[in-house]
């Protein structure tokens, strides 16, 4: 996907050594590469020249807000070729609205790349219960802001867990950023958790919510559950 | 002999024309380290620079070190080409610890226009590659 920038502000705005120091000059945007660092990149992508005799998609030009819809503007509006019927456009009637599960979309691959730690999640009750015993389970469940750039300009983004969802190695599920739960079998045991982060952004002056969601994945929780030994009491 | 006292004289005092923007950029590097910008930017230079210094001051932190500018070469009337090395900068956060940054490089290769002025500042910059 060809994607231009049509604010002229953003395209005419210079570098500065504190933005080159930053990574936000431009092609210097490198989609956090070193672990534990963060940068927050345009993706400028080519459209693929087609070499094969596959008849290609037919595509449009396409505008929609930096946020990834066309009914909620900003100041920034993205130009893209996209795919027909791929998208809205601004200009395209809106639909009736219903009930929408954002997902890590393509709108995030062209607004910034980032690179967040994953969840910690750890135990709040014994590492070696026995069965039935109920065992704690809890996950980080704070916002996490970190400084990087979008669309070359420095910016705030705030990553927001909004969903905790949790697999054990029996099978089982629960959801929330503290759990209890107890295991039935003797043996190692574990849990683990995916979170799903709202993310926003702020360039200057308020924050753009929601512009767009995301999801990690936590450490695996290791457990031993043993099974004590049972004492048989006589009764005369 | 006066005659060749005389060109030589005169040689000495011919300065290249990269110098005044070479010194230009050595202003730049030294008030950017300094945070006073106004000495050697205008323009959109200066309005770039004035937004990454709210921004650090919104997140509390601290820029250290200073940048360099290197193998410039004069490409057109107040338009130089050169090789910012930012390695020398680093950042703290408001809790004084290093911040990781992924540059992605730290030599990058900017155009820079200069203010027709005397002495000339950036007006505006541009990375338009790695060196």
């Amino acid at each position: 996907m060809l994607v231009e920038i049509l604010a002229g502000a953003i395209l005419a705005s210079s570098c500065d050594v504190t933005k080159a120091a930053l990574g936000g000059c431009g092609s210097s945007c490198s989609a956090g590469t070193v672990p534990g660092s963060f940068s927050l990149c345009e993706s400028k992508t080519q459209k693929k020249s087609t070499t094969s005799i596959a008849k290609p998609k037919p595509q449009r030009l396409c505008n929609y807000y930096v946020n990834g819809t066309i009914d909620i503007p900003t100041l920034t509006i993205i130009s893209a070729w996209v795919d027909v019927g791929s998208r809205l456009c601004i200009g395209d009637p809106i639909p009736e609205p219903k009930p929408v599960v954002r997902t890590v979309t393509e709108e995030l691959e062209d607004i910034f790349s980032a690179k967040l730690d994953n969840p910690k999640a750890w135990l709040t009750s014994r590492s070696k219960p026995e069965v039935f015993e109920p065992v704690g389970f809890a996950v980080e469940s704070f916002d996490v802001t970190v400084a990087g750039s979008l669309f070359g300009d420095p910016a705030t983004i705030r990553f927001r867990p909004v969903a905790f969802n949790w697999t054990f190695s029996d099978g089982s599920k629960s959801s929330g950023d503290t759990v209890s739960r107890s295991f039935s079998q003797p043996g190692k045991a574990w849990g683990k958790v995916s979170v799903r982060y709202e993310v926003d952004y702020r360039k200057s002056g308020a924050w753009t919510i929601d512009a767009a969601s995301w999801s990690l994945t936590s450490n695996t929780v290791q457990l031993e559950v043993f099974d004590p030994p049972r004492k048989t009491l006589l009764v005369p | 002999m006066r005659f060749l006292v005389l060109v030589s004289l005169l040689l000495a005092g011919c300065s290249s024309p990269i110098e005044p923007y070479q010194q230009a950029l050595d202003n730049y590097s030294a008030a950017s380290a300094e945070g006073n910008l106004r000495l050697a930017l205008t323009g959109s230079a200066l309005h770039s620079a004035s937004q990454s210094q709210e921004f650090l001051k919104e997140l509390g932190w601290t820029q250290l070190g200073q940048s360099k500018f290197e193998q410039t070469q004069l490409v057109g009337e107040a338009v130089v080409t050169t090789c910012l090395d930012v390695s020398g900068i680093s950042f703290l956060d408001s809790s004084g610890v290093p911040v990781a940054i992924d540059r992605g490089g730290n030599r990058l290769l900017m155009e820079i226009e200069f203010s027709k002025t005397h002495p000339p500042l950036v007006s505006q910059m541009q990375e338009v590659g790695k060196c």
